[in-house]
């Protein structure tokens, strides 16, 4: 019987520290998992930040994860069988749940509701599993769950111009190009991203850079950013009558030209985690795993954990940081 | 045996049997024993040969592709020839530079192909050994007085060694004019920045210098088989004489094409072996365990294939046994995708608290 397990703890501090958490026994609805993979999310270093959105002290972040299942007593899963974490955790009973779990007013997420990925085993709901494609490598089924974030924010964006400027090349930039491109390969994408090593990524997955000597308004900016003036950025860059999709979470409230917004007849659309498109993303993961290779540009044991996130700030990663349980 | 088997079987006699790197026992990521790019060819080159197998009842036409490498490379097309492999440019050398009487000048170790085609061609074979992974400049210039060809591989296969610029310069300085020395920079690209010799100064100031270079590995188009030579006309054109027609097929060029023209892949692919290499290294001094400092994208570590073998099968990885690489007791780890280097890094700190005295 498996009673503890290694984690990282987040205090209501903020101090970082790889510890045990105890475990509790699965009962019929629940799954007892062996983690294998966990993504770390730029909401995670948010939360590392600022304490955000946590129920219960000491956190587990890391709502991104792949993991095998050892036991589970309702039977829904065979034993050994891998599966995909759902990141969200809905109320059931509210209006928005009735549409959607990522419209659910009381939207909670794993990792903050309950411990999430960054441990080496996990007792989740079966409701929050998806079993993998058999064969698909667990290092490519991580990146599951930002995948169908990004494919929400493109399915929010409705029909694809010709050309799409993205405002920030970190993972989830990434993957709403790779996702853009999937789609549509010949789509002509920009990329406005400071940081070389992102920007180097960017290249080499197709996109052009920005040239900001050559401004150029564009029918579709993706806000994949969120700094201070990335809203306000977007705004300015895209063209009368165009969008602007906001992937990434502003970290402060943010003011915005709403007599522009009229006036230019934009169209601003936000996008919370994802609906339907979990299954989708791990039907794409599986049908092509090497166009994600790319994305994960650095992957950490466990144990190594607090020590990478403690120095992310002044050494951001190029890509994906994943986490070996 | 027959009298023509008798005659085939003596020509082969003490000639080395070319081992490739195994498979992992995971999934294909974890095969780090053939210094193989861990994430591919770039998208533009699987669209050029998905619109090159539309012709495959045409012979292969390499002119444009070779001007545009040309190009790319800085020199003229009478100063390159592309080969199918660098090794068939091995074949090609040893067939026009060795004869019985003559004699070739190696490395110990020394690339596995070099000295095959080397024994091959009846030449006398003087092995240098190396000096802590490196080159024993010195007494490989001294070794090549009446020699024909010297082959010298750099950075250094299996140790990683590099030559610098200015060792190159001296050490050519030395070396006979009639004696052709192979400079196979198959993985200079991985080198540090900055530190990968000026080919193009060389060349002007020796020509008796060949650089041998591969697609294999920083361009990742290993399967394709395409490599190729630059040097002065006076050895690309017979070297160019003696190739089988042909022998670059349409895909290698089509792959070979598209690749060049999408040198952001490359750069961004490289950029990640260096990361993985400076991860290793490091974990590699934290346990304690000796390795030559790598310029390329593999890293020779002293460390017994079969004590870590349990290891590696349990974390489904595969490295090269050194004992195939004329280094026993050492293994040389080609730089993975990542996520496979975090899992060969905890297989090496389970096996270094299993094995504290290893290294």
């Amino acid at each position: 019987m498996i009673t503890h397990t290694d984690a990282l703890l987040l205090e209501q501090d903020l101090t970082l520290s790889l510890g045990q958490r105890e475990l509790t026994q699965p009962v019929a609805g629940q799954a007892l998992l062996r983690l294998e993979w966990a993504g770390v999310c730029g909401s995670d270093l948010h939360v590392i930040r600022t304490g955000d959105w946590v129920n219960t002290w000491p956190a587990t972040l890391g709502h991104e994860a792949v993991g095998v299942v050892l036991d589970c007593p309702g039977g829904e899963f065979v034993v050994g069988t891998r599966v995909v974490v759902d990141s969200r955790v809905p109320c059931g009973d509210c209006h928005g749940c009735t549409q959607s779990a990522n419209l659910c007013e009381r939207l909670a997420w794993v990792g903050e509701i309950v411990p999430g990925g960054f441990e080496r085993h996990a007792v989740l709901d079966v409701a929050l599993l998806h079993a993998c494609p058999e064969g698909l490598e667990a290092e490519i089924a991580v990146l599951a769950e930002p995948l169908a974030v990004a494919m929400h924010a493109v399915n929010r964006a409705g029909r694809l111009p010709e050309s799409v400027l993205l405002i920030g090349y970190g993972p989830i930039g990434a993957l709403v190009h790779s996702e853009i491109t999937r789609r549509s390969p010949h789509i002509n994408v920009l990329v406005r991203e400071p940081n070389p090593m992102r920007l180097e990524l960017a290249l080499a997955l197709g996109a052009r850079s920005y040239e900001p000597s050559h401004p150029m308004r564009m029918p579709l900016v993706v806000d994949a950013a969120g700094y201070a003036t990335s809203v306000a950025d977007s705004i300015d860059l895209v063209s009368n009558g165009g969008t602007v999709l906001v992937v990434a979470i502003p970290h402060q409230p943010i003011t915005l030209d709403g007599q522009g917004i009229v006036e230019r007849s934009l169209n601003i659309i936000g996008c919370n985690g994802f609906a339907d498109e979990l299954p989708i993303a791990m039907a794409a993961l599986d049908a092509n795993p090497d166009r994600y290779r790319p994305l994960i540009t650095e992957a950490v044991l466990l144990e190594d954990l607090v020590a990478r996130l403690s120095d992310i700030a002044s050494r951001p990663p190029a890509g994906k940081i994943v986490v070996r349980l | 045996m027959t009298a023509i088997g008798d005659l085939a079987a003596r020509r082969v006699v003490g000639l080395p049997t070319y081992r490739p790197g195994k498979p992992s026992t995971g999934s294909a990521a974890g095969k780090l024993s053939s210094n193989e790019s861990p994430l591919g060819a770039g998208p533009s080159v699987s669209d050029a040969l998905r619109a090159a197998a539309g012709h495959p009842h045409r012979y292969p036409d390499d002119s444009a592709t070779r001007h545009r490498l040309a190009a790319e490379l800085g020199v003229t097309q009478s100063q390159l020839l592309l080969t199918n492999g660098s090794d068939e440019l091995c074949y090609l050398i040893a067939q026009m530079f060795l004869a019985p009487g003559k004699r070739a000048v190696l490395g110990d170790p020394c690339y596995a192909i070099d000295n095959t085609v080397s024994l091959l061609s009846g030449a006398d074979v003087v092995r240098v050994p190396l000096v802590r992974g490196a080159h024993d400049l010195r007494a490989m210039a001294a070794a090549a007085i009446d020699a024909s060809a010297l082959w010298l591989p750099s950075p250094h296969n299996p140790t990683g060694v590099a030559v610098s610029h200015g060792e190159l310069v001296l050490f050519l300085r030395e070396v006979p004019a009639d004696c052709l020395v192979v400079l196979d920079q198959a993985y200079h690209a991985f080198s540090s920045p900055g530190t990968s010799p000026d080919v193009a100064a060389l060349l002007a100031q020796f020509p008796n210098l060949l650089v041998q270079r591969t697609m294999s590995k920083d361009w990742a188009l290993a399967g394709l088989r395409v490599g190729y030579a630059i040097a002065a006309p006076e050895i690309i054109g017979p070297l160019s004489a003696i190739r089988p027609p042909f022998s670059v097929n349409s895909f290698a060029l089509a792959g070979l094409s598209a690749a060049v023209g999408q040198p952001a892949w490359q750069a961004m692919s490289v950029a990640r072996v260096r990361e993985g290499r400076a991860l290793l290294q490091a974990e590699l001094d934290s346990l304690g365990v000796e390795y030559y400092p790598s310029e390329a994208n593999f890293v020779l570590v002293h460390i017994d294939h079969s004590e870590l073998a349990p290891y590696l099968l349990e974390a489904g990885l595969s490295v090269r046994s050194g004992a195939d690489l004329g280094m026993p007791g050492w293994i040389r780890i080609t730089i993975g995708w990542a996520p496979t280097m975090a899992t060969l890094i905890d297989a090496l700190r389970k096996f270094s608290s299993a094995v504290p005295n290893n290294g």
